[in-house]
């Protein structure tokens, strides 16, 4: 199963709704709970910080990727499963459309799990690199979205939620090369997987407190 | 003092040398670092290998600093003293042991530093900023006492879910600390203090607890577009995003507040609109707005409690227009005769306070009504102004406001009469800045006076369109008029009186809101000079140039031994009579023109008082030439008066009537009414009365002088005969009882050809032979002039004035058969030829 495959076709793709519609009736998920103010502001700040992962990507990308061939969005990519498999990058969870079959707690669980893999995969590459600021930026949102996803999973699976553990990478990093290439692959992984978060978070996002916020304020403007 | 150092070092040196490393005696206090103002206590113990007492007792004192501190020594142990400072106010001393001896040696000494322990940081404050780099940034303020110890500060931070702490130690007198982004979360609260530490003691600060995204100040929003939604009438729509950098930041609990000005307005509204909870990219709406306005907006936007942000840049947006409301203040000037058919009306407008446009592009529409209640439209307007001619049958005038979505209830202006009578009798205008000005006026009291109209307009501009009006009522006798008054431009500011029934006579000041010295001062010339005294005049300066209203106009001027006189000149009448002048002596002058602005001085002319006396002249001269002259005038007219007849003839020629006239009469009647020729002397005319013309060639020959001789004593006895004796003359009688001189005529070219200047040659004939005998025969014939081609010597044809031209010419012997004395010219006239 190549990773790449993953970030090419994204599993919940398909989850992409308008953001005020009402919750639709989906298995495996307790409306109640989701529903909650608290769990509902869960995925508000988690909605926030993963767009803001994800328009610091292309930023990161410049200032840490030097070679011209490793572009983001490019189909060049496809070039490189041989080289993601010979660092070791492992290939993100899949996230699909919330079921019976895959439940809150699995999609959440995969997001935590997809988190934990890119933030140990930066982890792995940022000593190698020139520019850390970047990096440590992306590290520091992901760190703050695996907290509230942690939260959610504690609202849906009760106290006993249990944290996974950082996956144990062994990346082969040989060259300067190989450093570019992780890297590279690491952010188009994590772009990829942060867009499939976007799309399943938007599922449970639920606008209520937002419809007809909009408090009109007669301005008592002098008349001039 | 230097002496006393040597004299230690000596000792010290001394106690050494004896192999023995320790020092002389020790000094121990209490502690070195004190709060100001308490205890401190000290001992100082000789120790006995001290060269200074061995053998022999010691007295030992203490020193702080310079002053000596009143101590006690040890019970049974003169070697040790014990000084007690009841109260240290030194911020840093040194207590010294001192042994007494000649000079006392300073055995050991301590530096006791005091002050006070840090006092709580107070205000401790983060703010978040999310900019690339995140960091969150805490200052705090170190409190008002100074403690005059080193004093240290440390942040510390706690993220309770997280269960991470940091702890930042910070140099001293940084009052400020940047927490790194890898250190907080955005969604974390965290719990920060700060602590200070000294060496009295530590104190930390109140904890500050937050959550860094309720702290962030965001970047300015964007306003995306402002407009009116449909049929959202006074209402705008206002569409805005976050930063491009902060569109990550989709919660929903963000506040937003909404400024709005009008874009004829330099204010922004108070207060601002506030809007909670708005929802991220949701336009907001704004109510509650005046139609058809196009209005400027700015929003600015915090997360919950965080700062706000800078206000974003402004977007304009128009409302929706309506039909104009409210009405309109009217000014009409009507000039011309109310008994002419039409007068002259300029009616100005302004909006009222209550006047609303609803829209950006407004119309006025003027119209009359006439006495049978039709209406007719004789304005349209885009200005406050319009002139037309008013029907005197047209009672009512009325003005509407129109724009695209409709018109206005109308304004009637009513129609006053001019009423005569003074009621303003004083006017004056003090500039207050270069846009105000305040007009006073003094009225006089007059029953029926409404109020009064306060107009004004640049001078300088003919434009009607440019004049400004204010309406006041009648307690008013001031007013502060604003508008863009240019400085050193005139106005001309007007008072009208207003009556229920008609506009009073005005009166009318220049002014202007900032005066200056004149661009020019107008040429000085000596209109006059007679005696002692010179008058000098001058132009009216130009009002474009006059930059102010004219003070004075002074003359300096000075003769040649410097002696300066100066004298202002009356400002109407741009003339001065400059008096008691030296006539010897050459003067220069020069005008200088002021205004409350300042002064401008002219170009120097020079003058000098001639010696001669006009006056002399006119005494002298002028007065004889005068009664002279009035006298001759009394001579001329009284005898014309006595020679009325002769007058007459002299300037109105007498023509002779050949119809109502015989040859005699004409001869001798009419003939002296002729004037005679003064240029030459001849014959008085009366006595000719008979004449022949006798051509002298230019050049006689002998023979032709013989001939002419010849024929002269031939002919000239026979002269007259020759005439009357000819056939052509038939009613000669040959006989004559009178007797009549002769005269002969010499030209000396052709007659034809005689011009004008040439003079006349007559030869007196002897001859007593009357010419004529019959002219009573002659019957009246009327004459005529008549111009006849080939008859050039003939300019007068007499004979019967019907007769036509050929007819005369056949009948021209007849004629001159009539007119023997003439007949003789014409015979004459033919033998030349």
């Amino acid at each position: 199963f190549s990773p790449l495959t993953v970030i090419a076709i994204p599993c919940c793709y398909m989850a992409s709704f308008v953001r005020s519609a009402p919750l639709p009736e989906l298995p495996g998920v307790n409306r109640t709970l989701v529903e909650d103010p608290g769990f509902q502001e869960l995925v508000e700040r988690s909605h926030s910080l993963i767009q803001k992962v994800l328009l610091s990507i292309p930023e990161a990308h410049k200032s840490c990727i030097h070679t011209e061939t490793l572009q983001l969005n490019s189909a060049e990519n496809a070039k490189l499963v041989v080289m993601a498999a010979n660092i070791g990058i492992p290939s993100a969870p899949v996230l699909k459309v919330v079921s019976d079959n895959f439940t809150l707690e699995t999609c959440l669980s995969r997001m935590s799990e997809g988190i934990q893999l890119h933030r140990a995969l930066l982890s792995a590459v940022l000593p190698r690199l020139d520019k850390k600021d970047r990096v440590n930026e992306l590290l520091a949102d992901t760190r703050d979205l695996l907290v509230q996803i942690h939260k959610m999973q504690k609202m849906v699976q009760g106290e006993s939620a249990v944290q996974p553990t950082p996956p144990a990478l062994n990346l082969r990093l040989p060259g300067e090369y190989e450093v570019q290439v992780a890297t590279h692959l690491t952010l188009v992984q994590l772009q990829s997987f942060g867009q499939d978060m976007v799309r399943s978070l938007r599922i449970f996002y639920r606008p209520s407190s937002q419809l007809h916020l909009k408090e009109l304020y007669n301005a008592h403007l002098v008349k001039q | 003092m230097t002496s006393t150092w040597v004299s230690v070092i000596a000792m010290l040196l001394a106690f050494v040398s004896g192999d023995e490393m320790l020092p002389c005696a020790s000094v121990q206090t209490s502690s070195s670092v004190v709060v100001l103002g308490s205890p401190v206590t000290a001992t100082c113990v000789i120790r006995d290998g001290c060269p200074l007492a061995r053998g022999q007792a010691v007295h030992i004192e203490w020193h702080l600093g310079q002053r000596l501190v009143p101590s006690s020594p040890a019970a049974n142990d003169s070697r040790t003293s014990m000084v007690v400072i009841p109260s240290f106010n030194d911020t840093m001393a040194y207590l010294t042991c001192c042994v007494q001896a000649s000079p006392c040696q300073i055995v050991g000494g301590v530096a006791i530093r005091a002050g006070y322990p840090p006092a709580v940081p107070q205000n401790l404050r983060c703010q978040t900023n999310l900019t690339f780099p995140s960091t969150l940034t805490c200052r705090w303020d170190p409190g008002q006492k100074e403690t005059h110890l080193r004093t240290n500060y440390t942040l510390h931070t706690e993220i309770r879910d997280s269960q991470e702490n940091h702890t930042y130690e910070l140099s001293a007198g940084v009052h400020h600390y940047t927490i790194p982004r890898k250190d907080f979360s955005f969604y974390l609260e965290m719990t920060i203090s700060v602590k200070a530490v000294n060496e009295l003691g530590e104190v930390s600060s109140e904890p500050v607890i937050l959550e860094p995204l309720r702290s962030a100040k965001f970047d300015p929003p964007k306003i995306l577009k402002v407009q009116a939604g449909l049929k959202k009438y006074g209402c705008l729509g206002v569409s805005w995003s976050l930063s491009q950098q902060q569109t990550w930041v989709t919660i929903s609990s963000l506040n937003l507040e909404v400024r709005l000005k009008s874009a004829d307005s330099n204010q922004w509204s108070e207060p601002v609109i506030p809007m909670t909870r708005v929802m991220l990219k949701r336009p907001v709406e704004v109510c509650r707005l005046l139609h058809g306005t196009e209005y400027y907006a700015q929003i600015r936007v915090r997360y919950q409690q965080s700062p706000w942000s800078e206000w974003s840049s402004r977007q304009s947006g128009v409302t929706l227009e309506k039909a104009p409301t409210g009405r309109l203040d009217s000014w009409m000037k009507v000039s011309g005769d109310h008994k002419q058919k039409h007068l002259k009306v300029h009616l100005f407008w302004k909006p009222s306070k209550q006047f609303r446009a609803n829209s950006q592009n407004v119309s006025y529409i003027v119209s009359l009504q006439r006495l049978r209640g039709e209406r007719r439209q004789v304005c349209f307007s885009l200005g406050h102004y319009c002139s037309f001619q008013l029907p005197t049958g047209a009672k009512k005038v009325f003005l509407f406001a129109m724009n695209a979505a409709g018109k206005s209830n109308p304004t009637e202006v009513p129609v006053f009469q001019q009423k005569a009578g003074t009621v303003i009798s004083d006017v004056t205008v003090l500039p207050r800045d270069d846009t105000t000005l305040l007009v006073q006026w003094t009225s006089l009291a007059s029953p029926g006076l409404t109020g009064y109209v306060v107009e004004w307009r640049p001078l300088l501009k003919s434009d009607p369109s440019l004049l400004r009006f204010e309406i006041t009522d009648r307690n008013q006798s001031g007013l502060v008029i604003t508008g863009n008054f240019e400085p050193y431009q005139p106005y001309g500011i007007s008072v009208y009186p207003r009556f229920k029934d008609g506009i009073g006579p005005p009166k009318t000041v220049n002014a202007y809101s900032r005066q200056k010295a004149p661009s020019i001062v107008p040429k000085i010339w000596v209109k006059k000079t007679w005696h002692s005294y010179i008058e000098l005049s001058w132009d009216e300066i130009p009002l474009g140039q006059r930059n102010g209203i004219v003070q004075n106009y002074k003359i300096f001027y000075w003769d040649e031994e410097g002696h300066i006189e100066i004298v202002n000149a009356d400002l109407e009448k741009r003339k001065i009579t400059l008096k008691e002048l030296n006539a010897m002596s050459l003067y220069e002058a020069f005008m200088m023109v002021s205004t409350e602005g300042g002064s401008l001085n002219g170009s120097t002319i020079n003058f000098k008082i001639e010696p001669f006396d006009a006056v002399a002249v006119v005494v002298m001269i002028v007065i004889p030439c005068g009664v002279g002259l009035s006298l001759l005038i009394i001579i001329t007219v009284m005898t014309c008066f006595s020679n009325h007849k002769r007058l007459k003839v002299r300037f109105w020629p007498m023509i002779p009537d050949p119809a109502n006239s015989s040859i005699k009469r004409w001869t001798s009647e009419s003939m002296q009414d002729i004037p005679a020729f003064s240029d030459f002397e001849e014959p008085n005319p009366i006595y000719l009365s008979h004449l022949s013309f006798l051509d002298l060639p230019k050049k006689l020959d002998k023979n032709d002088d013989v001939h002419w001789l010849h024929r002269g004593s031939e002919d000239t006895s026979d002269l007259g005969e020759s005439i009357c004796g000819s056939p052509l003359s038939p009613s000669y009688s040959g006989t004559n009882s009178d007797s009549v001189p002769y005269a002969t005529v010499i030209f000396s070219g052709p007659y034809t050809s005689q011009s004008a200047n040439q003079p006349h040659v007559y030869l007196r004939s002897e001859s007593t032979q009357p010419l004529l005998e019959m002219e009573e025969v002659f019957s009246h014939k009327s004459y005529q002039n008549m111009p006849t081609d080939g008859m050039t010597t003939a300019q007068c044809f007499f004979g019967p004035s019907q007769d036509d031209g050929p007819e005369e010419r056949a009948d021209a012997g007849i004629l001159w058969g009539d007119f023997p004395f003439l007949q003789a010219l014409t015979f004459n006239e033919a033998q030349i030829d």
